[in-house]
């Protein structure tokens, strides 16, 4: 089920209330079969593609550990070909035959290899790359094997970061299983209001301004360079919102229970350099391909060149996790550029373009800048195909023609949304204890806030797939 | 197992108030936003308000954009010399519209209601039901519109237990229409919008397999035995396409065809009038006429319509 869904409401409420009646020893019990009701409420039968690879991961842990020399290795290749082939067999299959008929054309061959309907299980990309990090880590000796079949199903299946991350390490979340957590309001009001702040991200912002970018995107042959602007504009933050939303949500309602998962975003588009936007972007999917691929490669300790060719691997990489699609390894690999150019010492990363403007003036420069950098990436991670993404990228450049909607209502409720996120995100970023007579540490302000958010999410969420613009060609 | 209880007194306690500072501010807005909804000066659903509530006019249009935007109000009363309205709305199709007629009927009887089909009114559309949002402030008054909109969701029921549930998303039209700041914008002549300018670009269109509604094709059903239980004259329409019409507009014709014979209504077919057919000057979009290609197919349209009430 969704996490923007009456069930899910129902379903959480349901499960933590629970939760918190049963005795310690048996709540792992409900954790795992609530995460498979969640699971299957999507498709039933992939259930057993997750049971598939926790036995194959659970045992591989055991051996890894047991196990000396040549064999360690060979357990933990056969868990990361368990995962990876899972992965590369329902998500890429299709592509990877694409690009097979495309390659054996050039040379006048058929493809005899059928392209198959598959439905891709949700959460795919996140359980396989969490399962991979615990043989990884059993392996490094950083993480002893998990001996409770229960428990490590948990680990892979634990619902509230099942279907979109964030994606945590066994170090973290494990012996949190283990734990037995009480009733704290202090830790359940601020887990309900990390919630708040997810929905109104997902509900208010996000799906608002999905409205606009899909009419735009979706039509984008006909729309002028100003409104592939706007909309790319509007992208940018609705991908934000999205996901930081749907974090917000999974690290909330985690916290309610009482489990502590890892920040995955952190205002990125305040950053001032591109380093520094993925050290605030998909914090553990970042953290997962440096710590697993790019420090595997060799890291920083390798020469300049080496080190430039590890970084376009790793984000040519993040670029198809995210997506079967040339499309997104161009994406990943603009960002991965972005990130060569800013390693050049003498460049002194793109802040350096605005060295001689006052600091305040210099920070704010340099993210409207880095902004505009990753925008541009946004652009190929949203089109259709690579082509489509170029033609919009000198579409956008050229800034022709009227800026399209079919209501001015339309873009005042996007622009709204827009302003309530950055009053939001300005106020956390720089940690504003008073607006106006407002005093934000005062209980009831923060209630009042909340309450109110509440209320806005009533008004202005996107709760159906009704809402449209008009647009007819 | 003392503290534990203490911390869930203190929990239950901020919930409580939360809870009720939230109950009270959803009253206090939803009121507000009811009082200004049904006080629109202007816009969508003022015309809607026109419709549902207070014409007595005695022809109605009904139907999408397609009906909103093609019957000219004067020519259809020159001609037929009947007070008219037009219920047409910008992407509403079956349900909505027979939603609406209940209203309509609950209120008054009109003459004579010419019903403008189009594929969306029989094929699937994942959005179509999700529209009925339009009439969700309508419910407490109206609360035989409840199997209606169980067709949107099962729990819509528990959304409408809030007050600003049923004017969601609509919070800036509703204070734009009550302050009349629309008016300038459509120039509504008797809730017929008519579309300036003249075709540029024709989109090709992909024809697509679309698979049959079986609930709107019932809803359709529904809407022509509310009309003759009634006695009120329905004229279903197909009103003219820029292009010749693909397998699926086809489709539509024989089957509203075979419905309008079977239910004995009178049906109109303008599909692929050689009138308006690749006729730039009269189509602002290839789905929907300009000014000048309403006012010709009105004339066309009071013609026929004329035949079959001198019947």
């Amino acid at each position: 089920m969704l996490f923007n869904s009456l069930q899910f409401v129902v379903f959480f409420f349901a499960v933590t209330i629970t939760y918190f009646m049963l005795p310690h020893k048996n709540r792992w019990v409900l954790l795992l079969l609530s995460s498979c009701y969640f699971y299957m409420f999507f498709v039933p039968i992939y259930i057993l593609i997750l049971v598939f690879t926790i036995i194959i991961d659970y045992f591989s842990g055991i051996y890894i550990e047991g196990a000396v020399g040549i064999r360690r290795k060979q357990f933990l290749i056969l868990s990361l070909v368990a995962n990876i082939g899972v992965l590369a067999f329902f998500k890429y299959f299709n592509f990877l035959n694409e690009n097979l008929t495309f390659f054996l054309e050039q040379f006048g061959y058929k493809n005899h290899i059928p392209f198959l309907e598959i439905l891709l299980p949700v959460g795919l990309s996140f359980h396989t790359f969490q399962a991979m990090s615990y043989t990884i880590e059993v392996y490094r000796g950083n993480q002893k094997a998990e001996r409770h079949f229960g428990i490590y199903s948990l680990y892979v299946m634990f619902y509230p970061q099942l279907v979109a991350g964030p994606i945590e390490r066994p170090q973290n979340l494990l012996f949190q299983f283990y734990e037995k957590h009480d009733i704290d309001h202090k830790r359940i009001i601020d887990g309900l209001k990390m919630m708040i702040v997810g929905f109104f991200m997902k509900l208010v912002v996000a799906d608002r301004l999905g409205i606009y970018v899909d009419t735009i995107y979706n039509n984008a042959s006909m729309h002028s360079g100003k409104s592939m602007a706007l909309a790319t504009f509007f992208f940018s933050f609705q991908i934000y919102c999205d996901f930081a939303g749907y974090s917000n949500i999974a690290i909330g309602s985690a916290k309610v229970m009482g489990f502590e998962l890892m920040t995955n975003f952190s205002r990125p588009y305040f950053s001032s350099s591109v380093s520094e936007f993925w050290r605030r972007w998909h914090i553990s999917l970042s953290t997962w391909f440096k710590d697993y691929v790019y420090i595997t490669l060799g890291g920083n300790r390798v020469s300049i060149s080496k080190r430039n060719i590890n970084l376009m691997i790793v984000f040519l990489l993040s670029g198809l996790w995210h997506g079967a699609n040339w499309t997104y390894v161009v994406w990943g690999g603009l960002n991965g550029l972005y990130l060569i150019i800013e390693g050049f010492q003498s460049f002194k990363g793109f802040s350096g373009l605005f060295k001689f403007m006052p600091t305040n003036f210099k920070k704010v420069f340099s993210s409207v800048f880095v902004f505009l950098l990753i925008s541009v990436s946004w652009i190929f991670f949203r089109s259709e195909n690579v082509s489509q993404g170029s033609d919009i990228l000198v579409k956008i450049l050229r800034f022709q023609g009227n800026i399209f909607y079919d209501s001015p209502t339309t873009l005042i409720n996007c622009f709204l949304a827009l302003f309530a996120l950055l009053i939001f995100e300005f106020i956390k970023e720089n940690g504003i204890e008073k607006i106006l007579f407002l005093n934000l540490k005062n209980q009831f302000t923060k209630g009042a806030i909340y309450v109110l958010s509440v209320i806005y999410i009533l008004l202005m969420g996107v709760f159906d797939g009704g809402q449209f613009i008009y647009f007819q060609f | 197992m003392r503290r534990q209880l203490e911390e869930v007194r203190i929990l239950c306690i901020i919930l409580v108030k939360f809870l009720l500072a939230v109950v009270f501010l959803d009253f206090v807005a939803g009121k507000a936003l009811e009082c200004m909804f049904f006080k629109q000066k202007s816009g969508a659903f003022h015309r809607a308000n026109l419709a549902i509530s207070e014409t007595k006019a005695e022809l109605l249009i009904f139907g999408s954009s397609r009906a909103n935007h093609h019957y000219v109000p004067d020519i259809l009363f020159n001609s037929l010399k009947m007070t008219n309205y037009n219920v047409g709305r910008d992407g509403c199709f079956i349900p909505y519209h027979y939603a609406v007629l209940q209203m309509i009927l609950k209120r008054y009887t009109p003459k004579e209601i010419v019903l403008d089909v189009t594929p969306e009114d029989i094929y699937e559309d994942t959005n179509e039901y999700e529209r009925l949002a339009l009439i969700l402030p309508y419910y407490n008054k109206h609360p035989e519109l409840k199997p209606i909109l169980e067709l949107r969701s099962k729990f819509e029921k528990i959304k409408l237990l809030s007050n600003i549930y049923p004017y969601n998303s609509s919070f800036v039209t509703i204070l734009a229409g009550y302050f009349n700041l629309n008016r300038k914008k459509e120039n509504d002549l008797n809730g017929f919008i008519p579309l300036k300018g003249k075709i540029r670009i024709s989109k090709p269109s992909k024809e697509e397999v679309r698979k049959l509604d079986y609930r709107k094709v019932n809803l359709l059903r529904d809407f022509i035995r509310k009309c003759k239980a009634n006695s009120v004259k329905l004229i279903i329409v197909y009103s003219p396409n820029y292009k010749l019409t693909n397998h699926n507009e086809k489709f539509v014709e024989s089957f509203v065809c075979y419905i309008s014979e079977r239910e004995k209504v009178d049906f109109l077919n303008f599909q692929d009038h050689k009138k308006f057919l690749d006729s730039d000057s009269l189509f602002y979009d290839d789905k929907h006429l300009n000014y000048k290609g309403a006012e010709m197919f009105s004339g066309l349209f009071v013609d026929e319509v004329m035949k079959i009430n001198s019947k």
